[in-house]
Order: structure tokens, then sequence, then C-alpha cells
């Protein structure tokens, strides 16, 4: 995503982590100060701002009425989507999705899915016909390193944050909301590090980002256990390193989860 | 008359949301909100949340845009899905793509646009809530965003609409104002001058209506501008 | 003395003043155009803006960063909208000689400081190397300011800038496009970054050079 990087910048930000440091004075296991607002807009149904560092991704959640899928006939539909905004970054483009834009937007979908944040069979209204659809839009404001945190911390804190629309006749009353949220029924937020020459870090910033040799985002959910994981970047992990970083993320994902309200 | 329509606009004075026939919507401008652009800015207007984000001078891509004796002024305006009450599929549409162009006309005449030759000033502006005048919601962020970034400008360019309802002249539509009224008139200014840079209508005045509709949009520019002012002094007003 | 701060379209005066960076006129009348302070004299007038991107100038210090190159030229990102060339004539000297596979001199990824040597009409940017001063970067680190802040890092004549590497034994090349080479041991990098970004901060506070030297101090 970024040019070419200055091998004087990247033997800094190597050589001090190598000395057990940060550039940013941080330890190995800590975020960058995270804050969440949610109810930004009236015109979601759900939404909420995480500023994570310097980084700023925007999470808004539209429930749409439809048709469940046919293999799926009891069960609503979730969708989420992701855009890396020209504006966030001086290296993003406008334009249709570019591979990184669709991997945030499918491993945060996975993060969602596999741990059943979403209830899904509540959202069917009338078997094979009519059910609710989420759409979950993460809007990236401002890039300075680690989206998947910030985006899955966004999306959850959206869908907590959800009121469903009032529905007369199978039809959304626009501008009206019911006091009813979204069957939320797990918590699941991702811990994403990033290797450095020998080190392995929490919530790589900007620096850190166009630096690493490689990237493992492992999303967890509120007992503890895994329900996602991606490795990125062209380096590579041992496997010690992995058993090790799942470890630490397990630790932090509770710190992360008490930050998302009911 | 579509379906839904108020049966009045105006009862005693105040519209259906309080406000006097001449009296703008609540705003709030902060410059400087986002780490990575060279400026940017974020304008909260009634129901509206704009975020802007400036960029430049820098490299132009692609390459054929370039003019060899000034930058290219690009104003590129984008609706988030969530900002609307039907979800707005991503990407760029018809309606977005004519209000970029005329905010970029827009904001033309104020930038110093040929100190920079071959180069880009780009500016993303994001509607993060809509409430009906996104687009003077959006200029009012891009002008900020550009001064924020440092780029030489004859002034800041405020912009607001006036409009008719239920057969009266009003300033700064709300929602159901906009859906349901007879007219529209989104402007914007150059307050030192008094010059027009934006202008569009849609709907139905009489001359006369215009002429009252036209110096309500003007008056509203004019207290934007005073915001934005603001905006920029409290960033940079301690620095004296 | 504390200067006026101006905005864009700001009336400053009226006359037939000669005019610096900053400032407009429309009917005799002179505007500032960007946000600043104020340099009004009898018979000259201009604004210092307080922010902005650098804008490439003949015969400025930069640091840039190797992106590409080819046979002949090393092509630098010096963080401004025009990649900046360096030509192999700009970087040997006669009597060095001149090296066929300039790759065995500079690759993509090492850093620079360099004078700018001439701005085409067509702004293309031509680095030299030849300059007294200029050099290819070994270790340290780099860091980033806002490039209106630069002539307070470097201070009156030199001053600031002096006396920090002065008092921290670190070697500090500061570009005129923000870019700050750091190099020192480690502990001694952090403190003159916190102490940059300290003057960035305060860049237009009275006393600063002794709220500086104070901050130094502090730190031994």
């Amino acid at each position: 995503m970024e040019h070419v990087v200055a091998e004087i910048r990247r033997d800094h930000i190597a050589n001090i982590i190598r000395d057990g440091k940060r550039v940013d004075g941080r330890g190995f296991d800590d975020y960058r100060p995270i804050t969440i607002e949610t109810d930004i807009g009236h015109k979601a149904d759900g939404s909420a701002l995480v500023k994570m560092g310097d980084t700023q991704v925007m999470a808004g959640i539209k429930l749409l009425l439809g048709q469940p899928f046919s293999d799926m006939p009891n069960s609503g539909v979730l969708t989420t989507n992701a855009e890396l905004r020209p504006g966030a970054s001086p290296t993003f483009e406008a334009g249709p999705p570019k591979p990184p834009t669709v991997e945030i937007a499918r491993v945060v979908d996975r993060g969602i899915r596999e741990s059943g944040a979403i209830d899904v069979d509540k959202l069917c209204i009338t078997e094979g016909e009519l059910c609710w659809i989420v759409f979950v839009d993460m809007h990236v404001l401002d890039y300075s390193g680690n989206l998947f945190d910030a985006g899955m911390l966004s999306s959850m804190a959206a869908l907590l944050d959800t009121r469903l629309p009032k529905v007369e006749d199978g039809k959304i009353i626009y501008g009206e909301k019911t006091n009813n949220k979204l069957p939320i029924a797990n918590k699941p937020v991702e811990t994403t590090f990033a290797k450095i020459g020998s080190g392995v870090v929490l919530d790589p910033n900007l620096d850190e980002e166009r630096v690493m040799d490689a990237r493992l985002t492992v999303a967890t959910d509120k007992s503890g256990d895994m329900c996602a994981m991606q490795k990125g970047g062209e380096g590579t992990f041992t496997p010690d390193e992995i058993f090790e970083t799942v470890e630490r993320g397990a630790k932090k994902a509770k710190e992360l989860q008490k930050l998302l309200k009911d | 008359m579509k379906v839904g329509t108020p049966e009045k606009f105006i009862v005693k004075g105040k519209r259906l949301d309080g406000r006097a026939p001449d009296e703008i919507r609540p705003i709030k401008i902060e410059a400087g909100v986002l780490k990575r652009a060279d400026g940017s800015a974020r304008v909260e207007w009634g129901g509206n949340i704009a975020v802007a984000a400036c960029y430049g001078p820098r490299e132009v891509h692609p390459r054929h845009m370039a003019k060899p004796d000034k930058a290219v002024l690009r104003i590129n305006y984008n609706m988030a899905p969530f900002s609307v009450s039907d979800r707005k599929r991503p990407g760029t549409d018809r309606r977005s793509m004519e209000i970029s162009k005329v905010t970029s006309e827009a904001l033309e005449p104020v930038v110093f646009t040929h100190l920079y030759p071959n180069t880009a000033i780009d500016v993303f502006v994001e509607i993060l809530n809509a409430a009906a005048g996104t687009r003077c919601t959006g200029i009012t962020a891009a002008s900020v965003a550009i001064a924020d970034a440092g780029i030489p400008m004859k002034d800041l360019v405020p912009a607001c609409a006036a409009g008719k309802v239920g057969g009266e002249i009003v300033v700064d539509l709300c929602d159901i104002e906009d859906n349901f009224g007879e007219a529209d008139l989104p402007m914007a200014i150059i307050p030192r001058t008094g010059d027009i840079s934006l202008l569009q209508m849609d709907g139905n005045f009489t001359p006369s209506e215009f002429k009252k509709a036209f110096e309500m949009a003007k008056t509203g520019c004019e207290q934007v501008y005073k915001v934005q002012m603001d905006a920029l002094r409290n960033k940079y007003g301690k620095m004296e | 003395m504390a200067r006026k701060m101006v905005f864009p379209g700001e009336f400053i005066v009226e006359g037939d003043l000669k005019m610096g960076d900053g400032v407009f006129r429309e009917n005799k009348r002179v505007y500032s155009s960007v946000m600043g302070l104020l340099d009004l004299k009898e018979n000259f007038v201009k604004v210092i803006p307080i922010t902005g991107r650098y804008f490439p100038k003949a015969n400025d210090f930069v640091v840039g960063e190797i992106e590409d190159m080819d046979f002949g030229s090393w092509y630098t990102n010096i963080g401004t909208a025009y990649s900046a060339t360096i030509t192999a004539k700009d970087y040997f000297s006669e009597r060095d000689g001149f090296q066929e596979d300039i790759s065995k001199v500079m690759r993509i990824g090492d850093a620079v400081y360099a004078m700018i040597r001439e701005i085409s009409p067509r702004k293309r940017v031509f680095l030299s190397m030849r300059e007294r001063g200029s050099r290819k970067l070994r270790g340290g680190r780099i860091i980033e300011v806002t490039p209106a802040k630069v002539p307070r890092i470097i201070g009156r004549q030199g001053s600031m800038i002096s006396m920090i590497k002065h008092e921290t034994g670190c070697q500090v090349l500061v570009g005129q496009n923000g870019r700050v080479w750091i190099e020192g041991p480690q502990e001694k990098m952090d403190l003159v970054a916190g102490i940059i970004e300290r003057i960035e901060k305060d860049a237009h506070t009275q006393g600063l050079t002794e709220n500086i030297k104070n901050m130094i101090m502090k730190e031994r």
C-alpha cells in the first residue's frame, strides 16, 4: 500500500524492537489509545467511530428486508463491506475495491459470522420469504495502521448500537426506529500483530506497518476461543511464534471486549 | 402532491423543526481532524456530517489530467453507504459526479492553482450522515480543509441553500422540507467580493421569490463563513 | 516581537507596497492568501505561512529517499508533488572519477541529504550531491516535521540546531522539506526527536530557545 521505504527507517524500527522497545514508546502488547463513539448519524440503524491512535474507522449498519437464501430459509443475511476511502491515505485511490480492502472486509466478516455474533435465525421473519439483511459498512477515514482491529471493533460497536427500524406491511418505515436491538450473541474482537525483524508487536502503527515482514490477525470470541485468523505479508512466522502470538492475542481480546458496551 | 406531504410547513412563523424562516440549522466546524491528510475539516450541520480531506499540491494521477499552467483542483464527493435511508451502494454515481464537478468549480475561483503547475489538489468529501443540504455541507468542509492544508486562497467559500416550502421562502431546508418543498436553491459565495461560485436550482420560483431566496441563501452563506473562520482561528489563532 | 496572525482573504493594507509570498492585491488592497504571521514593513508586505506542504526552491537542502533508478539517474521522493532526480553528473565529481555502474554507490532504499540545484520550467526538480554538506545518509533515523516549522528548528543563523547538536552529541541534518535525519546513540536520538517535536509544537511561543535548553538540562 505504501511506496518504497528508506532502509534507514526500516533499520531504525527493527533495531529499537530488537532492544525490546517501540518507536512510539509502547510495550509489545500495548494498544494505542482507543476511543469508541456510537450513534454518530441518525440515518444509519447503528453506527460507531473508532479511533485507534491516529487510525479512524467509522462503521454503519443498514437493515433491509429481503428474502432468505434458499439453502438457509430460516436465517437472516449478513453482508460485510469495507471502503478504504482515498481521503484516508495518500496511497489510497478512488475506484473499485482492491485486494487489501476486500481482505479486511472478509476477515472481519469471518470473525462476526464464525463466532455467531449475530443470531441469524432470529433475523428470519417469514420462513423462506422475509428476513432482515444486515449490512455492515466500514468506512476508513484515516489510515495510520491496523485497520483489522479498528474495523472489527467499529463493526461490533455499531452492531451493538443498532436499533431495528419500524416495519409495517413488510416494509420499513424510514426515520422511525424501535427500541429492539439486533440479536447479538457474541462479541468477537480482532487482535493484530506485526512481525518486524526479531520481534512480534501488537497493533502496528503506520511506521511499523510499512516495514513489517508479516502480520497475524486473530479473532477471539467472548469465551476466549478463536473464530478467525489471517496471516498476511510477504514474510513468515515460525510455529512457536504463531502459538505465542495466539496466546497473547487471547489475553488482549478481553481488554477490547470490555470496551464494547451492550 | 407527494404522499406524506405535511399540511402546513410553517405554523405561527415557526417551521416544522421550530426554526424561523430565515434561521439556519446549528452548525459546528472543526479544522484538522485527520492525521494523514495535508488538511482536513469536519462539519456537522443540522443532521449532516461531512469530513473533508485535502491532499496537495501532489503528483497528478493519471498523468494526462495534469495541466502545464496550473494545478488541477479535484473535489470528490462521496456518500457513505449508511448515510442515507436506503443503503447507498458503494461507488460513484451520476449524482455524486455532478456534485463533485460543481463543487470543484465552486472552489476553483479562490484557489491559487497557477502557483502549482502540473500538480493536483485533491479534496475528498465523505458524507457520513445526510439530512438535506449535503452539497453545501461538503463545499463548506472542503474549503476549510484546503485552508488547513496551507494552500493559498483568496477567501474561504461557504455554501447554503434557500428554498420554497408551502409557498414560503425559507433558508437551509431540512429533510422534510427538502423532500416535499417546491424549490431548492443551493449557493456558494466568495464573501469578500460577494461573487457567486455555485448556483443550482430545481423546482418553481416566481422572479420575485427567486430574488428573496437568493438574498436568504447569501445571508446564510455569510453566517456559515463566520463559523468557518472560527474553526481556523480555534486551530491556528493561538499561534500569534 | 509577536506577529499578527492572518487568515486567507483577510485585508492587510492598502497601497503600492512590494509584495512577498502569502499575499495578493486587488484594487490596491492587499490581502493574505494563507494562514500565517504577518510581516508588514513600510514598503513591503508578506505572510509567513504556518502550515502547508513543502514547495521546492533552488539551493534548499532536502532529505530525499531513492525510490527508483535507471542506468544514469536516481529518482528520489522528497515529499513534494514533483519527484527529484539526481543525475550521475550531479553525483560524481571530476576528482573522484565516474562510476559506470551507479548502483554501486547508491541504491533504491538509500536516503540522501542533497541540494536542489535546479527546477526546470516544467517543474522537474534536480538535486545535486556535489555541494558541500550533501551526503548519503547512513544509519540513524528520519523524522517528519511541518515544513513551515523548519526555520524554527534551525533557529537564527543556525543557533537552535547548533545548540541541539552540541548538547546531545548527535548528528542532525534538517531538510527544508520537513525531514530531519538524526544519528547517535539510541537514547540521544530519542531526546533529539523529543526536542524537535517540542519546537514544532511551541514554534511560535516566546522564549523558545530558553525552554529547549531547560528541556535538555533536565534530561541529563
